[in-house]
């Protein structure tokens, strides 16, 4: 569009009258004139008022727009630390004895474990197979060492990091005697279960089962030190329980202080046992050293 | 980028850098200087007729209705640059009008003295522009098609004849016929206006 102005002068205005116009008709082109500006200017203003509505609109969509945006991103941030979190936080400010590189080891299940039928079906007091392992969910007990407070949080720190453990009758239907220990060995009450265990222990004091579920109790309870003399009287009694034993005898070693020997436990485990305890032992013998 | 852009409809025109330059956009009435001009005084028209009790839809009728003014006023020399903001003089138009509509509603006491050096101003260029805008619109509907078209093309819209022709808005095909008969129609808008103005007399 060109200057308006060039248009709108009274010279312009000329070439539509006559030499011998009267000047009324020269007043009514004036008049014409400044009602053509006139209108000219309301429609301007007009387009102005328009344009500012839709820099208006466009700069609210904008604010939505980016509003969405981070909405949909700090949902996806929120979603996504929901689902890490638990990996990448540190065990002993969240879950203790669940250390975030233990759920990474994909514990394989072992070779000498019988089919889940035929589990099912043995009684408690024949040999236990290894259960099969899966990632642990619970924490390590609390230990506590005389005397040393500096000491016994230290350990504690350590058994938080490579706490893992399993029910040595997972996936099995123990009866007979050890029906209610079973129980609540499997609804992990080890106060009750204890007391039930020692209540058998005191008919048959021997048997392997039933040392071997209280030493687990023992471990779980927290007394290591308490649990040794149980597990180490078992190894090598039954070649299917050997690579869980020796782990929980390396777990009930360092729980009762004793560093150097789990250490080297651990390193036995780590070189020559079974999956997935051999992984466990690997990593045990690295936060150890 | 401009800082802020992103977040605001202000962006300013780089064209008006300068009051000047805004001054002369607004003298060739160009959309762009007018939206900078408003969009500048806008969020001041708003405070002030918020303190008068008014609504934000009436600042934005007296934010245009103020342009209107304050274009009329440069377009008829009434308003010379001196170097200040442009949008400061529509400030004070607007202040004016959002005290006359406040007053108009009983709204407040102020007087209307203090603001006297506007009011007449003021009040004579919005009822002299209204008149004209008035009487030209009544003229052209007067003058029926083609001619208002050509007028309202040329001398409204501000088109010049060769965009008139290259964009086919009219049946002429060429500039010399779209001059010829633009001109009857002028001649015809300047009698009606004089027997307009006769009418209106007697």
């Amino acid at each position: 569009m060109e200057d308006f102005n060039q248009y709108m002068n009274m010279e312009d205005f000329n070439q539509y009258l006559n030499n011998d116009s009267p000047q009324e008709t020269r007043d009514a082109a004036q008049k014409v004139k400044e009602g053509l500006t006139a209108l000219r200017i309301e429609e301007k203003v007009k387009a102005a008022a328009a344009e500012r509505a839709s820099l208006h609109r466009k700069s609210i969509w904008r604010w939505i727009f980016t509003a969405a945006v981070l909405v949909v991103m700090t949902g996806a941030v929120l979603l996504f630390w929901r689902i890490s979190a638990p990996k990448t936080l540190p065990a002993i400010e969240t879950t203790p004895g669940t250390p975030p590189q233990q759920e990474a080891i994909e514990p394989q299940p072992l070779p000498t474990t019988p089919p889940p039928q035929k589990q099912t079906t043995t009684p408690p007091s024949s040999p236990m197979a290894q259960a099969e392992p899966a990632p642990p969910r619970y924490a390590a007990p609390q230990v506590m060492l005389r005397g040393d407070d500096t000491n016994t949080n230290a350990t504690q720190l350590l058994l938080n990091q490579i706490w893992y453990t399993d029910y040595p009758l997972k996936n099995r239907s123990a009866g007979g005697v050890f029906t209610e220990s079973d129980q609540l060995l499997k609804a992990r009450n080890f106060a009750d279960a204890y007391i039930q265990l020692q209540r058998l222990e005191r008919k048959m004091p021997q048997n392997d089962t039933l040392r071997y579920l209280k030493g687990y109790c023992l471990m779980e309870l927290g007394q290591g030190n308490e649990a040794l003399p149980y597990l180490e009287s078992l190894q090598g009694h039954v070649p299917a329980w050997d690579a869980q034993l020796e782990w929980y005898r390396g777990l009930s070693l360092l729980q009762s202080g004793k560093k150097e020997a789990a250490l080297s436990l651990f390193k036995q485990i780590a070189n020559r046992g079974q999956p997935p305890y051999n992984a466990f032992g690997k990593k045990a013998v690295k936060i150890l050293k | 980028m401009v800082k802020g852009s992103w977040f605001s409809s202000k962006k300013p025109a780089p064209k008006y850098e300068s009051n000047e330059q805004l001054f002369v956009g607004l003298q060739k009435l160009e959309t762009a200087a007018i939206v900078l001009l408003q969009t500048k005084a806008l969020p001041t028209v708003q405070q002030v007729v918020k303190g008068y009790g008014l609504s934000n839809v009436e600042a934005e009728d007296i934010l245009n209705r103020s342009t209107v003014i304050f274009l009329q006023k440069i377009e008829d020399s009434s308003y010379l640059f001196q170097g200040h903001a442009p949008s400061t003089y529509l400030i004070e138009i607007a202040k004016r009008l959002a005290l006359m509509a406040t007053r108009a509603q009983k709204k407040t006491a102020e007087p209307l003295d203090n603001y006297e050096h506007l009011h007449d101003e003021t009040w004579e260029t919005e009822q002299t522009q209204r008149e004209a805008a008035e009487m030209t619109r009544q003229l052209l509907t007067q003058l029926g098609e083609p001619c208002q078209q050509v007028v309202r093309l040329h001398h409204i819209d501000g088109y010049s004849d060769e965009e008139v022709i290259q964009g086919k808005m009219t049946r002429y095909t060429t500039t010399d016929s779209l001059k010829m008969k633009r001109s009857d129609c002028m001649k015809k808008l300047i009698q009606l206006g004089a027997q307009w103005r006769t009418l209106i007399n007697t």
